[in-house]
């Protein structure tokens, strides 16, 4: 028995050391001096690098296209090859690919990701800061650059479990704004967006209309998303985790509010609940007057219209006290450690995405919002939001917007705050108990994640 | 004397040569199929049993020992309360699923056997869930069982039935019973929720096809001079099921217990299609709840704990085995 134990250790300790990477667990906060210099080098030759991305469809096609247009433009003898790794399953399956490219020692130069899977990257001590990169004078953007791309996408780049490291850089953004049926508004009589949060309810609860039975067709408003919720806490002067990272903030009196009025509205039964994403169908259809949805769906919504005629808008949450209206989200772009002409090349590639033209291309034909606010004087986008008014009303809100915090475990954190929404909408638990289960929770990971 | 003796050491050494030739032999036929088990089923559970024993968050930290299978098993730890419910997901998952699927597959399975007209086209109907990708058909049942369009609420609307959630209805289903009866049913007493049954639907409609297969050819294989010969010895039709159909068949329906039971507790796809676990994690059986470890949480050791509950949960499914196998392998008559 013994013995067998210990060939069983032997086999065990055979195998970790064969599969764990040399590379040491890194958390250090303060970025390398070899980083500092490598954003200043010149490339002597040319440089492939790579990047894994969540693009599918006529998305991968444009993105192609934008590639391509850089391999032939840039001039340095940088070749960028674009690979859709995520397996169809976008964030997660990029993820996933990525933790076995780490075990592997083979990571790609550039990995789309979320925040906080790149903070599980950093953990590995495969992720570049590219702060150095940013204000390299020779290779870095210029202080105008900067200032023109809006400071809540930038910010979300710094991560705190790392000193505030720089390390991702924006990709693909949208933010969580309220849309609103226009037409229905009128008939209802409202004639301005609401301007507090008990302003919604009562123009919500006005909305609703009842058939014959009883059964309710029109309701105000849509249970609220995880990120609507999240936002009405930024919104109220709340914080999702606190600055210092010290406990969870959204089972603060701000989500608490929010949560109440999500439990009278189901109630009362001016709240619907949606399957997935079928509130497109009722607010195309006019049975929704207000409901909170990613930038995106503007394109969603115009599908489900299939061409009928209804005014509808995007217009600011109500005003709940503090400056952000709304949370912003989406992938980021991060750079691996390799060489540092790879790295300067994948910065080098970054930097030119996002310059103005690149981004409003990108945004044009993607729907996600520019990184930058010069982009709203390009030619390109002024057409777009043209046929697209709904896109240019959630750009002008952009500054407005604030993302969630950069750190590691936040994922989960956002999985303890759905299931108090989860709760409140299948009547588990009442608002109060939901979200302070969900607070013990998601201060337990927080905890365990620092 | 001498020369008999030689003739016999002779032929016994050139009969221990053949016989390792044949074994030799033997071993060649099946090494590459050793190779491929080993390679690509040994080789990977070794692999996830040493990382079981480590710390490995994104990546490997450092060794652990049996940490992360006291971290799982230490009723005081948070990842216990987890594990447990999880269990007890996968424990009713298993019970509304392979009962269900066994007894249909049977039923069905005599109806075939008796000769209905069109058989043949009955085998195919009934065959296609089976054949039909777990992906495409649990998106199909996703509409199906949708809370606000879906047409099971439809038609049980029909019958004077409310609409339900299902798939994102975390009660339990002695709960909303209790509750449409006017009684109060306490957590603990709930029982498995309804997004659960609901999934239970949809596993039992894909496999019942494969189990009423596998009942029809071990119901063709019995002779029909055995029933006969029952007939003619004055038999009824009931003492001829207890006293022939099903001992004769016993040894389908052993297998088909076992196959079920062990495939139920490893279900995966339909789950992460239907569900994903939720809603309230009333339907994260242990493959969901290791998969959840290993991708969301892996930056705190999701990858050693991830390996530590699959080994456990390893143990608990060759435990079970070995229980049906004690319990229900005495009973089956292999003729």
């Amino acid at each position: 028995m013994r013995s067998g134990l210990i060939a069983l250790s032997a086999v065990a300790a055979i195998l970790v050391g064969a599969c764990a990477p040399g590379a040491p667990v890194t958390q250090s906060g303060a970025p390398s001096a070899q980083a500092t210099s490598e954003g200043d080098i010149s490339l002597s030759g040319p440089v492939t690098v790579t990047i894994w991305h969540n693009q599918t469809g006529i998305l991968a096609k444009g993105f192609q296209d934008l590639v391509d247009e850089f391999n032939k433009t840039n001039g340095k003898g940088i070749t960028v090859k674009a690979e859709d790794q995520s397996g169809g399953r976008s964030y997660t399956g990029l993820y996933q690919k990525m933790l076995g490219a780490i075990q592997a020692g083979a990571t790609p130069d550039m990995i789309v990701a979320v925040e906080n899977q790149v903070a599980d990257y950093a953990k590995a001590g495969v992720i570049v800061d590219l702060a150095p990169y940013m204000s390299s004078p020779k290779n870095g953007l210029t202080r105008d650059a900067l200032a023109d791309i809006y400071a809540p996408y930038l910010a979300s780049n710094k991560y705190p479990q790392y000193g505030d490291q720089t390390l991702s850089f924006p990709f693909i953004k949208s933010l969580e704004v309220l849309y609103r049926n226009d037409d229905l508004a009128k008939e209802l009589g409202f004639t301005a967006p609401p301007k507090t949060w008990a302003e919604l309810e009562s123009q919500a609860k006005a909305a609703v209309k009842k058939d014959a039975s009883g059964k309710v067709t029109r309701w105000g408003m849509s249970t609220l998303s995880l990120d609507s919720f999240l936002g009405s806490v930024l919104n109220k002067g709340g914080a999702i985790v606190k600055p210092d990272l010290s406990a969870v903030g959204f089972d603060g009196k701000e989500g608490l509010s929010t949560l109440q009025m999500e439990e009278r509205g189901i109630g009362e039964g001016w709240m619907y609940i949606p399957k997935g994403y079928d509130w497109q169908d009722r607010f195309a259809e006019g049975n929704l007057l207000y409901v909170g949805g990613t930038s995106t769906s503007v394109g969603f919504i115009l599908d489900s219209l299939k061409g009928k005629a209804l005014d509808w808008s995007v217009v600011p949450w109500p005003d709940g006290g503090a400056k952000v209206r709304g949370e912003q989200f989406g992938g980021v772009v991060a750079v691996t450690k390799s060489t540092p002409e790879k790295q300067l090349a994948a910065w080098d590639f970054l930097k030119w995405f996002s310059d103005t033209k690149q981004t409003s291309r990108w945004a044009a034909l993607s729907g996600y919002m520019p990184v930058r606010a010069s982009a709203a004087n390009e030619q390109v986008l002024k057409d777009y939001w043209a046929k697209r008014p709904q896109s240019k009303q959630a750009f002008d809100l952009i500054p407005l917007s604030q993302a969630g915090p950069s750190i590691r475990g936040y994922q989960e954190i956002r999985d303890a705050a759905q299931e108090a929404l989860t709760k409140v909408v299948t009547k588990k638990a009442t608002a109060a108990d939901a979200l302070s289960a969900a607070g013990v929770k998601a201060n337990a990971i927080l905890k365990e994640n620092q | 004397m001498a020369a008999e003796v030689w003739t016999a050491r002779a032929r016994a050494a050139a009969r221990d040569r053949r016989r390792r030739l044949e074994h030799l032999q033997a071993y060649l036929f099946i090494a590459p199929a050793l190779l491929l088990i080993g390679v690509f089923h040994v080789l990977p559970g070794l692999a996830a049993l040493a990382i079981s024993l480590t710390r490995w968050g994104v990546i490997y930290e450092r060794f652990a020992g049996l940490e992360n299978y006291a971290a799982i098993l230490d009723p005081s730890g948070a990842r216990f309360g987890e594990f447990v419910n999880a269990l007890g997901v996968t424990a009713w998952y298993v019970l509304m699923t392979v009962p269900v699927e066994m007894a249909i597959a049977l039923l069905l399975a005599f109806v075939l056997y008796q000769g209905t007209v069109g058989r043949g086209a009955y085998r195919v109907v009934y065959v296609m869930p089976y054949i039909t990708s777990v992906v495409a058909a649990a998106t199909i049942f996703e509409w199906i069982f949708d809370a606000n369009f879906g047409i099971l609420n439809e038609a049980l609307g029909v019958v004077g039935i409310g609409a339900q959630a299902w798939l994102r209805e975390p009660r339990g289903i002695f709960q909303m019973l209790g509750a449409a009866a006017g009684l109060g049913v306490p957590d603990a007493l709930a029982g498995p929720g309804l997004s659960l049954v609901a999934v239970s639907i949809f596993t039992v409609w894909h496999f019942v096809g494969f189990q009423t297969i596998v009942f029809l050819a071990g119901l063709t294989s019995i002779s029909r001079e055995l029933y006969e010969a029952a007939r003619i010895d004055g038999a009824n039709e009931r003492q001829i099921l207890r006293r022939i159909t099903i001992p004769l068949l016993s040894p389908a329906i052993f297998f088909v217990a076992i196959i079920a039971s062990v495939g139920a507790m490893r279900s995966f796809n339909q789950i992460y299609v239907l569900t994903n676990g939720g809603p309230l994690d009333t339907t994260r059986t242990v493959p969901l709840l290791i998969f959840h470890t290993f991708f969301e949480r892996t930056a705190v050791n999701g990858i050693g704990l991830g390996s530590a509950m699959s080994f456990i949960f390893v143990l608990i499914i060759v435990a079970f085995t070995v229980v049906q196998f004690r319990v229900l392998g005495r009973r089956v008559f292999y003729g």
